[in-house]
């Protein structure tokens, strides 16, 4: 088969047109001039993060789409080499650092399971490099990298693509889908919905383990790159290989391993896609400064009323504060039920093979997944400073709480900045 | 109360986690610590050991906790107090890494009144504290760039990188003839750090040197150096600097003329559009 040309693969642009560097806007879904692809052609692929989820991420990167691997990435680099001779029989050439690889001129398609401190400059630096990405969630380790990644993406005009995939679901479910038109339209005002999701967050499974003596680090293992833009700190191996979610310098335990699985469709099914909630409301002890522990539960209430609640169940109390409650027709008036009803149902969300085809936003696209991911790290932020916070979901800080602010952006180390 | 009884309250592992933690008997403590006042938070800080030298969970917890909960505005005098208590132990005779450890925890709660007493470790490579330093004087803000300036002309290596990296961070303006001189220098990520801080700067005086030097330079820092030139001229548009911006935008696209730079002049095009 014929290597597709690099002007109708990752050199195409995405269908969209930017609206300013910060602007959180629905984009028209219009076609720039792409070009036919005809099916035989390949598009070029890498994983970056080989171990763990890294073969699954890929098999989601390459699904619906005609690929060849050229490229496998890990720090450490038995990993990158394991990989290209399970999937290319070791065609594809290793590398231990992605900047080697994103040099490539016959990369098109990028899929990224690396632990989620490194998803946002590695996300970043793809589009800049031209290529539409697949990353694993939870896509950010804090709340301005999303901003950061949606901006590269609409600024390159690149496909983005969240590891997650409930909301497709979602948005072909009649239910969920009425959900999304009551909850978009603007009709209901005062709502009084609360949704809760009780369990599932893998608090003790993914809480990280405190103490532990530095080791000898391993002979394949870059640890200073593996470190990269979070703090350096002495190797020990539960800082690696999965373990890594119950450490603060690499995710934020079961909250952002499993929070995006759950609160992505949530947030499709109930229109919160482009706003963040205002007012978080934590019930939890102290934490410790590097590895994540308990919580009871979380409450992140929206401007318009509407409330998401994490439940642990893992520890503490149970949630008591409000009842769990849907949103129905029956919150409408007749007048704008029928309205309502009138209502043409949301576009069809594009799957990622579709959206570098069609070059179109994909369902899951940066600004969604970045609100998303903005669920888990608000309520982590919650339970660490162990107080309400008020957010503005606009300006995306806390409102008159510098100490917090502190924490949404905190210093990457060099030369890794966004 | 003794600190040792204070700081019983944290939880050992049990089994690998903290899964005993009690929500109120640490809440206590920390109440007890800050009542306590600098002696406590002394003898807390003495319980820090270097990684390695043994136990020293329930302590570690204890103070960043303290970190933690002084924070908000209710309690600005006691954050004021116990960071200062806090920066003050950064001169006692003390293992790098606990010293490490304490500037973490002043990231969380200091005032610009403790970054005098941080600053000497920016220059200092060892165990990464200037590392830590750095990023606790950015995240203290503004108020410390001077600290920042000071210690530039006299660092090097990694120093070097993080302190002109945090010049960037910072958006100093002061700082602009140390990001020009170091887009000429012979390491890639510092030219890339001074291109960095010249856009964070965004003044249109320096789209030339961007441009230039980003037509120079291959592989990974000509991806970075473009990408800094488009984010340029991002920030000129939103000054009101349509003219420059369109300028640069021009000159990205007239001078990527390969077939694998199709996507730049295409992102280009996108912000010559926007500037209507």
């Amino acid at each position: 088969m014929k290597k597709i040309p690099i002007s109708h693969t990752r050199r195409s642009f995405l269908t969209k047109s930017a609206t300013g560097a910060t602007a959180a806007t629905i984009l028209p879904r219009h076609i720039l001039g792409a070009p036919h692809i005809p099916p035989s052609e390949k598009y070029g692929t890498a994983l970056i993060g080989c171990g763990g989820r890294g073969p699954g991420t890929y098999s989601q990167l390459c699904k619906g789409l005609n690929v060849e691997l050229v490229g496998a990435c890990d720090v450490n680099l038995d990993r990158a080499e394991r990989f290209s001779q399970a999937r290319s029989k070791g065609k594809a050439e290793i590398y231990q650092d992605f900047r080697k690889l994103l040099e490539r001129k016959d990369l098109d398609l990028v899929a990224i399971a690396t632990p989620p401190h490194w998803h946002t400059s590695i996300s970043i630096a793809s589009a800049e490099a031209g290529m539409d990405v697949l990353c694993e969630k939870p896509m950010t380790r804090f709340v301005a990298e999303g901003r950061a990644v949606v901006n590269a993406f609409k600024r390159y005009g690149r496909i983005f693509q969240i590891g997650t995939f409930g909301r497709f679901g979602r948005s072909k479910d009649k239910h969920a889908v009425l959900k999304h038109k009551i909850m978009s339209s603007g009709l209901l005002k005062d709502c009084r919905a609360v949704r809760k999701k009780k369990g599932g967050l893998k608090v003790k499974q993914w809480s990280g383990t405190p103490g532990i003596a530095p080791q000898t680090i391993p002979e394949n293992l870059d640890w200073d790159l593996y470190c990269g833009p979070s703090p350096w700190k002495p190797y020990e191996s539960r800082r690696t290989g999965g373990t890594h979610r119950g450490y603060w310098d690499y995710e934020g335990g079961g909250m952002c391993d499993m929070g995006q699985h759950h609160f992505d469709p949530e947030q499709w099914t109930y229109a919160k896609d482009y706003t963040s909630p205002v007012k978080i409301t934590p019930f939890a002890p102290p934490a410790h400064p590097e590895v994540t522990g308990m919580w009871a539960w979380v409450e992140l209430k929206y401007a318009d009323g509407f409330k998401f609640v994490m439940e642990s169940t893992e520890w503490g109390p149970s949630y008591e504060q409000d009842e769990v409650r849907d949103v129905s027709m029956n919150d409408l008036s007749i007048e704008d039920q029928k309205k309502i009803s009138e209502m043409p149902n949301p576009e069809p969300l594009l799957s990622f093979a579709e959206a570098v085809k069609q070059r179109k936003e994909a369902g899951g696209h940066p600004e969604a997944a970045h609100r998303a991911a903005c669920i888990l790290h608000l309520a982590n932020l919650a339970i660490r400073l162990g107080r309400t916070l008020n957010y503005d979901p606009d300006k995306e800080i806390f409102i008159n709480d510098e100490e917090a602010n502190r924490f949404l952006n905190p210093p990457m180390s060099a030369p890794w900045r966004v | 109360m003794k600190t040792i009884e204070i700081i019983q309250a944290f939880p050992q592992p049990d089994g690998k986690i903290l899964r005993t933690i009690d929500k109120d008997a640490c809440e206590q403590a920390v109440v007890d610590i800050l009542k306590g006042g600098k002696q406590i938070v002394r003898e807390i800080v003495d319980l820090i050991l270097e990684p390695g030298n043994g136990d020293d969970i329930r302590p570690r917890h204890a103070l960043h906790a303290t970190a933690i909960r002084v924070g908000g505005k209710e309690r600005k005098m006691e954050r004021k107090e116990f960071s200062s208590v806090l920066a003050g132990m950064l001169t006692d005779d003390r293992p790098l890494a606990v010293k490490g450890f304490i500037i973490r925890q002043l990231q969380i709660c200091a005032g610009p009144e403790q970054a005098e007493k941080i600053a000497p470790f920016l220059t200092n490579p060892n165990e990464h504290i200037y590392e830590y330093a750095a990023q606790a004087l950015q995240a203290i803000g503004v108020g410390t760039v001077v600290h920042f300036r000071k210690a530039y002309p006299d660092a090097s290596g990694d120093c070097r990188l993080t302190i002109l990296q945090a010049l960037g961070v910072l958006e100093d303006k002061k700082s602009r003839e140390y990001f020009l001189n170091a887009v000429e220098d012979k390491d890639l990520e510092i030219r890339l750090a001074g291109m960095w801080g010249l856009m964070k700067i965004a003044s249109s005086k320096d789209m030339g040197v961007l441009l230039s030097q980003s037509e120079k330079e291959k592989g990974w820092g000509r991806i970075k150096a473009t990408a800094y030139c488009f984010e340029l001229a991002e920030k000129l548009t939103v000054k009101g600097q349509k003219e420059e911006a369109g300028k640069i935008y021009r000159q990205i696209k007239n001078s990527r003329k390969e077939k694998a730079d199709n996507y730049l002049r295409q992102s280009a095009d996108l912000g010559i559009s926007l500037l209507k």
